[in-house]
């Protein structure tokens, strides 16, 4: 029952009425940034840590989390509203998001984005309670060559991802491999098409992609003939999901839940996988993958509890190993330090009131985002009634606000105009950005994970094969692939008789 | 709409009428009594520290911890922004090119040596573009090995090494970063040939050393410090002159014979060249004094680093020397970035 | 494989965005592949940093080669007129916008840039742009510089502040 003692000692410290405010306060400003696209948590946290000096450790710590996990939460705001995916995980989300907001049915994508990600963060909090360090080992077990095998399982995944062309989408996606190159070659250093611009030396931002090609290519579409309407949006029936809806909700729910809380222990690059992979599961497992891409409330609701349990499990490898997973943990590492708290595998016992505090204050945290945001979702549809030539100025100047806070560069923003135009070439043309932007996420780390695998066994390729990890996720991914290309094929034929779109 | 044309037509008015008027002054008044007098009145607006790294790391949080003080004692706002990419150079080049005025300043670490000393193409020069104001702190590095390598000691490790030259990796935070350039010396100085495998950043380079994937981490203490009181690494040896006060019982390397291997990493602040010197003096004793205080004293050493307060030229000195060195292990060792 | 279509290509028409996309494939990969072509191949022990981006730049041509020859689609595909007005000013205004917020500070480059790409729309109401503009750039200033304290000037050096 050491269990029971360690919550009530966690319910205890997260249930002041001091920890309560500050979780409160992390939670609103994390939805306020992470409605504001672009400004992500990493400046927030860094400019509000000097205020947290004052503060005891554990309401530092429980008012950061609550921005971190409160700007995942924001982030899906404006993906379903507006097509401005803020972080690579609202990436899928706009996929689906998006389409439902123009369907009349915004209200629906933000509640099921709510009761999605309440749903997995009450059952992440549970994971990380309850089995944290026993998780954070088989983390361990993760070395070069399982990431990399990993990363070609996800890269298969956003081949399902893809509604267009197939070829098409392929190209896209070695495209945005590609274009993840660009930057310092993390092995060796060398410069790769920076074009001896040191904006470049560390590779493009995801965010300036993502609101280039995604956000403001949207605008350039609506404006193309409906300028005086600008998005279509049909009208809004209800806000809240039907009965139906939550029965399709539901298994998608949870099964995002357990995928997105298994990626986001691996510190390296696996949480950012979780809402891809839990997407392509979904479409694969559907009734009707046709729907998907279309406004499919699968596919909101599973990449959304996806991306909030692993945001949740990432904490794990910080709290039980001292290691950060993302820039956030790290700024949480930092905070901790200057409190005098050195994180690593001593904290779990040494500090057993902070760590289950958290804990605790995760889920309050949640719930209470979930109660902030349920009555916000009249609010934050009624924006899409807005005409279009007063909401569009509001974007774009929030965007560039955005990108040009990432780095307060300039070169930034001039580089989001380009992957404006680029983006909307290409969706003129047919090609779909989400499988480029997949692949932009994923290139340099396959690259950097085979690379060290490589240099590690001294050029032996088997490796990757004789690590049962490692093969058993390159078996998936074989299967995954033949999963996609028969039924490409077989489609192929039939689409010469049929004529689809 | 006309009101507010109206007004900024004021104000660029304004602006045009103080220009000339500064010009005049700025004719009938020596350059250096202009200067003079600014310095004596600085400063008088924000004032912006640039740190050339992305938010979040350890160096921005100390950088911003110090900020804070200075505008206490300063009675001005400290701004820190960050200019992170390109191994520090955005941030540090567009210090370089920025008014001598003291209301620009970059907060440098030994990195900004180290990479100077790697990367060949720089926009500036470590030494000639830049005043020095004051160093901070400076601490030694750790040499840690994963938990079930079979070496104890340093000496262990070089006759391993030695005896099985493919049977050891050190993981880095990346090419020519401090730890990577230890790594290089300690190869070079030992006569061992551990394999560099590079990582982007201290994080997943400790993951790795965790699960055993690399075998050695010649790591900055605060990133390690944790794993080595859980007892998940095995602390062989600090990189200083002397042993370091956290760990006293742990020996040197230089104690354990690799002659001459002395590693050390630091912080400071600079401005651009010809900072005029009033202004540089009342930097450096207000940075002197917020090290002195207990909070920014008390982390460093709670880090392993130990306090710096120390005059404008030293710092000049420290980073020359330093430069001097790293240039000619690089040289040596061949790993020059192209 | 894509062959067993062409005894039925007399169904299709050809699809245009075919061409045009599989050209700008090709023309990314050989790009890609000419400014790479420097960096160093390296080994399977060690590869180099020109490993990859040669072996996708091979795979992006190839790609687009099948895209260019292969694909037809037969699907009917409505497309609008593009607005060459949004695909110059959005662009521009971003462009502005990062040009003088530095110089100018948030409030006039919100404002400015709000304007330039207010005229995007084909529905100008040039009262109901400058107030969204103005707005717009009170909010920044409030939110972003007031509020989050973002390094950014209120109003910048060029405006004398």
């Amino acid at each position: 029952m050491e269990f029971l003692d360690h919550l009530q000692l966690g319910i205890e410290t997260a249930f002041s009425l001091s920890n309560l405010f500050y979780c409160l306060v992390g939670v609103v400003l994390g939805t306020l940034i992470g409605v504001l696209p672009g400004l992500g948590p990493v400046p927030t946290i860094a400019m509000l840590l000097p205020l947290t000096f004052g503060l005891p450790p554990v309401s530092a710590l429980i008012m950061l989390s609550g921005i971190y996990y409160g700007a995942q939460y924001g982030g899906s705001t404006t993906s379903i509203l507006l097509n401005l995916p803020g972080e690579s995980a609202s990436v899928v989300t706009v996929l689906d998001g998006y389409q439902m907001a123009r369907r009349g049915r915004a209200g629906v994508a933000l509640a099921t984005a709510a009761i999605g990600s309440f749903v997995a963060g009450t059952v992440a909090t549970l994971v990380l309670a309850m089995f944290a360090p026993p998780l954070a080992r088989v983390a361990l077990n993760f070395g070069p060559a399982e990431y990399f095998s990993l990363m070609v399982l996800g890269l298969i995944a956003s081949v399902i991802l893809a509604h267009g062309p197939l070829v098409r989408a392929l190209a896209m996606i070695v495209l945005g491999l590609l274009l993840g190159l660009i930057g310092t070659d993390v092995t060796s250093g060398t410069l790769r098409y920076t074009f001896g611009r040191a904006e470049m030396a560390d590779g493009i931002n995801f965010v300036i992609v993502a609101m280039g090609m995604f956000g403001l290519g949207e605008i350039m579409r609506n404006l193309e003939s409906s300028g005086a309407r600008g998005m279509v949006v049909e009208k809004i029936t209800r806000l809240m999901p039907t009965r139906e809806d939550f029965r399709r909700m539901a298994a998608p729910i949870l099964r995002g839940t357990v995928l997105g809380s298994a990626l986001g222990i691996l510190p390296g690059g696996g949480a950012m996988l979780s809402s891809f992979a839990s997407y392509s599961l979904e479409k694969k497992l559907s009734k009707h993958p046709d729907e998907f891409g279309r406004g499919a409330i699968e596919g909101v609701a599973a990449p959304e509890s996806a991306n909030n349990a692993g945001a949740q499990t990432s904490y794990i490898p910080m709290l039980t190993l001292g290691i950060p997973s993302n820039p956030v943990m790290a700024l949480m590492i930092g905070a901790l330090i200057i409190q005098g708290i050195q994180p690593g595998p001593g904290m779990i016992t040494e500090q057993a009131p902070l760590f289950w505090g958290i804990v605790v204050s995760m889920w309050i945290g949640n719930l209470l985002l979930l109660v902030l945001n349920l009555p916000m979702v009249g609010l934050w549809v009624r924006l899409l009634t807005i005409p279009y030539y007063m909401l569009f100025p509001v974007v774009l100047v929030i965007s560039a606000i955005g990108v040009y806070s990432l780095n307060n560069s300039a070169f930034d923003v001039y580089l989001m105009a380009a992957f404006c135009v680029l983006g909307y070439v290409f969706s003129r043309l047919r090609c779909e950005p989400a499988p480029l932007l997949l692949g932009f996420v994923l290139g340099p780390m396959m690259e950097e994970y085979l690379r060290r695998t490589m240099l590690l066994s001294r050029g032996d390729p088997l490796v990757l094969i004789t690590r049962p990890i490692s093969a058993a996720l390159l078996a998936v991914a074989t299967l995954g692939l033949l999963m996609v290309l028969l039924p490409a094929f077989r489609r192929k034929r039939e689409q010469i008789f049929v004529e689809d779109d | 709409m006309i009101d507010i044309r109206r007004s900024r037509s004021d104000r660029t008015f304004g602006t045009l009428a103080r220009r000339i008027g500064a010009t005049l002054l700025g004719a009938t008044l020596m350059a250096a009594t202009y200067g003079e007098a600014e310095a004596q009145n600085y400063p008088q607006r924000a004032i912006t520290i640039v740190v050339p790294f992305a938010a979040g790391g350890g160096t921005d949080s100390i950088a911003r911890e110090v900020a804070a003080h200075l505008q206490t004692s300063l009675g001005q706002p400290v701004v820190v922004e960050n200019a992170g990419g390109g191994g520090g150079s955005i941030g540090s080049s567009r210090v370089a090119n920025a008014d001598p005025d003291g209301y620009t300043l970059l907060f440098v670490t030994s990195t900004f040596v180290t990479h100077a000393a790697v990367e060949s193409g720089l926009p500036y020069d470590v030494v000639k573009s830049f005043t020095p104001i004051a160093q901070l702190g400076r601490g030694p590095l750790i040499v840690v090995t994963n938990k079930d390598v079979p070496v104890g000691s340093i000496g262990e490790l070089v006759s391993k090494a030695k005896a099985d030259p493919e049977a050891f990796n050190y993981a880095s935070a990346g090419p020519g970063s401090i730890n990577h350039l230890s790594g290089a010396l300690f190869n070079q100085l030992a006569g061992t040939t551990m394999t560099h495998v590079p990582y982007k950043g201290s994080g997943p380079a400790t993951f790795d050393l965790l699960s055993g994937a690399v075998q050695v981490f010649f790591a900055t203490t605060p990133t390690m410090l944790g794993q080595v009181k859980a007892k998940e690494v095995k602390l062989l040896a600090t990189t200083g002159a002397e042993r370091s006060p956290l760990f006293p019982d742990t020996p040197t390397v230089k104690e354990a014979g690799i002659e001459g291997f002395e590693v050390y990493t630091w912080w400071g602040i600079v401005g651009p060249s010809n900072l005029p010197r009033p202004i540089v003096e009342q930097l450096n004793k207000a940075i002197n004094d917020v090290v002195a205080l207990d909070s920014v004293r008390g982390r460093l050493i709670g880090e392993g680093a130990e306090i710096v307060r120390g005059t404008p030229d030293q710092l000049a000195q420290t980073i020359s020397s330093e430069l001097t060195h790293w240039r000619k292990l690089v040289a040596d060792a061949g790993i020059a970035k192209k | 494989m894509m062959q067993d279509n062409a005894p039925l290509a007399r169904t299709d028409r050809r699809d245009p965005t075919a061409l045009y996309s599989g050209l700008l494939f090709i023309a990314f990969g050989i790009g890609f592949l000419v400014i790479g072509s420097g960096y160093e191949f390296g080994t399977a022990r060690q590869m180099g940093p020109g490993y990859f981006p040669r072996v996708l730049s091979i795979l992006l041509i190839a790609l687009g080669a099948i895209v260019l020859l292969f694909e037809r689609h037969a699907g009917e595909h409505k497309e609008t007129p593009v607005s060459y007005r949004a695909l110059l000013l959005i662009p521009l205004a971003a462009v502005v916008f990062a040009f003088s917020i530095r110089g100018a500070g948030i409030v006039p480059a919100v404002f400015v840039s709000a304007l330039i790409c207010s005229c995007a729309s084909p529905e100008l109401k040039a009262r109901i742009v400058v107030l969204v503009a103005a707005t717009l750039a009170v909010f920044s200033g409030a939110v972003f510089v007031k509020g989050l304290g973002l390094p950014i000037p209120l109003v910048g050096p060029w405006l004398g502040m």
